[in-house]
């Protein structure tokens, strides 16, 4: 019941920020956008009573949740009140309009996403450093009712950096297992299912549905990507949250429709909020956005850029150079050293970079689907259309080379495991990508030609 | 007004009629999209991990309807890696200090995935148990009172009462280096 009662509120909290926003698009988007609004918001929320002191308890998290939900929605609930009309109608008009060839691909979807969520609730929390940190903080802060909890004195010294990592998964952790979910996890499931809903709706906005389903499937079908939808870490969430940031920038670079601008920019905050290196990418995302918006609007968009940049700064402030230092007192030791030359090391580092984004065992053909995409589609077709995604995939690799290049751990350990589950930032855009190219594009439109009243 | 319902309700018409005569089109596209992915199911890459993983998680469900309580359910997960620490947690006072073995010398005696049971934090993640310490070559061995040593393949937990069994003890350990 509880668990209920926490979905609807976050819903209802990402919602009226949407709201705010002034975010419009089709419902079933603005459901899944909602949600996962919400899900990244209501950390936020609680991270703010545990700053201001309020105890971490199941009540404490509902009331504040009702509270900001009433704030934030106040307009809508005052139009409730005056016209007896919410403003919100999930209509099924939507659902009546999917085909029968669309309903075979969500079918196939619903049956991947069933067996995640069903794995996500039941099996315990897997990953070593997991146990050693998310949920390690998470499972005493519940039973302390503070993120800063005794465990910390009791673990003086034996811990290592993993219960410092960027607190996303940590708070969602925390507020599912106040939800009486015994190892929490479901909100992982939340996050898979808005994830895929938005990919396939922005996927569907661009292609036909059967293209935009069958390349849903191959996203899902990736079986390290997979993988990680029911185990809890951090590389997951920030793919998500990320990706879909610069599929939403994407589309602001297209329309200039400041609503995708702000969305994009909250996501990429959210990616700052759940793994804190990825302020890193937002300079780049940043500076790749300036050259491709809008030239007549030059002026504005250096703003828009100083904007977007600053909320990622911001999420990686509150947690890096106030909460760690000033609450858990714990100083990130850097493990980063610059000004230096080492041939060597970035050759080394580029060639397993590349082994790992060609490893066929992780992500199959991949990689190589996208590759001869890339290449018809510019060489053949010199399509430019997508190119903010193309060369947005190339900036994210160089951007991972610089940084593990300067990061002084374990050269292997930088490649096989930050690198590939880093690398999870890849395959969304890559498969958006291909859906957006000219040959999709072609075939899309043939089927829709085909399928329309003038042929048949 | 009525006028107006009668004009929007046109193009509702139309449209059913597209869709009615559009049918058999949208079946084509059916068992197009059906054979599509079928092939793509098909490639041995994909086909591994479809049965590999896929349906096994399916399979594995009704078994684990059966097993929803939570303590069966992280001994299937974890095995030794839970239920030593549980033991551990049971068997021996909080007051009492146990030395485990490093990682190197649990890994010679156990299978490669269950050796987190000797980890401090870990102890500390499931039982909140506060006495474990992992062997090193600079701690004073004798604040322990309890080490866990392998005999025979077998885990075994020793008393240290005595200088000898210390001794014991610590030649062990750096047998598995």
């Amino acid at each position: 019941m509880k668990l209920v009662f926490i979905l609807i509120l976050t819903f209802f909290l990402g919602l009226t920020i949407l709201r705010r926003i002034n975010y419009r698009s089709d419902k079933i988007e603005i459901t899944a956008l909602a949600l996962l609004f919400g899900i990244g918001f209501s950390t936020l929320l609680i991270f703010l009573l545990d700053v201001i002191g309020i105890s971490l308890t199941f009540l404490s998290v509902f009331v504040s949740m009702v509270v900001v939900c009433l704030l934030l929605g106040y307009p809508e609930i005052r139009s409730l009140i005056a016209n007896k009309k919410f403003d919100y109608n999930l209509s099924f008009k939507a659902v009546k309009k999917i085909s029968i060839e669309e309903w075979f691909f969500l079918l196939v979807i619903t049956g991947f996403f069933i067996i995640s969520l069903w794995r996500c609730y039941y099996l315990p929390i897997t990953p070593y450093d997991t146990i050693v940190g998310i949920d390690l903080v998470a499972k005493y802060a519940v039973e302390a009712g503070q993120i800063n909890s005794y465990m910390f004195n009791d673990m003086h010294g034996l811990l290592s950096t993993q219960p410092y990592y960027a607190p996303f998964a940590t708070l969602c952790q925390i507020i599912y297992r106040l939800a009486d979910l015994p190892f929490g996890k479901v909100w992982l499931s939340m996050l898979f299912l808005s994830f895929i809903i938005i990919f396939y709706r922005k996927l569907r906005q661009k292609t036909h549905p059967v293209l935009a389903g069958l390349l849903t499937i191959i996203l899902i079908s990736i079986p390290e990507f997979y993988a990680y939808t029911f185990m809890v870490q951090t590389d997951f969430s920030n793919a998500v949250f990320i990706s879909l940031a610069i599929i939403y920038a994407f589309q602001f670079i297209k329309s200039n429709d400041k609503a995708h601008f702000w969305i994009s920019a909250i996501l990429f905050g959210f990616g700052c909020w759940s793994r804190s290196e990825t302020f890193a990418f937002s300079l780049l995302a940043g500076l790749l956005m300036l050259v491709f918006i809008n030239k007549e609007k030059q002026n504005k968009s250096f703003l828009l850029v100083a904007y977007f940049i600053g909320i990622s700064f911001l999420f990686f402030c509150i947690w890096n150079l106030y909460y760690l230092p000033h609450v858990l007192d714990y100083s990130p030791e850097s493990y980063f050293k610059f000004g230096f030359w080492d041939k060597k090391r970035l050759t080394l580092l580029f060639n397993g970079m590349v082994d790992v984004l060609f490893n066929f065992n992780f992500w199959g053909y991949l990689p190589y689907f996208f590759i001869g995409f890339a290449l018809i589609n510019l060489v053949f077709f010199r399509d430019k259309e997508n190119l903010f995604l193309l060369l947005w995939i190339i900036t994210l690799f160089t951007g991972f080379l610089i940084l593990l290049y300067h990061l002084q751990l374990n050269i292997s350990a930088n490649i096989n495991n930050t690198f590939r589950r880093g690398s999870f930032k890849f395959w969304p855009i890559m498969v958006y990508y291909i859906g957006t190219s000219y040959i999709v594009q072609k075939v899309s439109q043939k089927i829709t030609n085909w399928l329309s009243p003038a042929t048949s | 007004m009525a006028k107006k319902n009668k004009n929007k309700r046109k193009p509702k018409t139309q449209k059913g009629k597209r869709s009615s005569t559009n049918i058999h089109k949208h079946i084509i596209l059916l068992i197009v999209s059906l054979a599509v992915v079928i092939t793509f199911y098909s490639v041995p890459y994909y086909n591994f991990w479809l049965k590999k993983r896929i349906f096994n998680y399916y399979k594995e469900v009704s078994h684990q309807l059966s097993t929803l309580n939570v303590e069966k359910r992280l001994i299937e997960r974890h095995g030794y890696n839970y239920l030593i620490p549980k033991y551990f947690s049971q068997n021996i006072p909080q007051t009492d200090k146990i030395l485990v073995p490093n990682r190197s010398y649990i890994k010679k005696y156990f299978s490669q995935q269950q050796f987190y049971w000797g980890y401090p934090v870990w102890n500390y993640y499931f039982f909140k148990s506060k006495n474990i310490t992992i062997f090193k070559d600079n701690i004073d061995p004798s604040l322990y009172k309890y080490a866990v040593i392998c005999k025979n393949r077998k885990l075994k937990i020793v008393k240290i009462d005595s200088v000898d069994i210390l001794n014991e003890v610590i030649s062990e350990y750096n047998r598995g280096k």
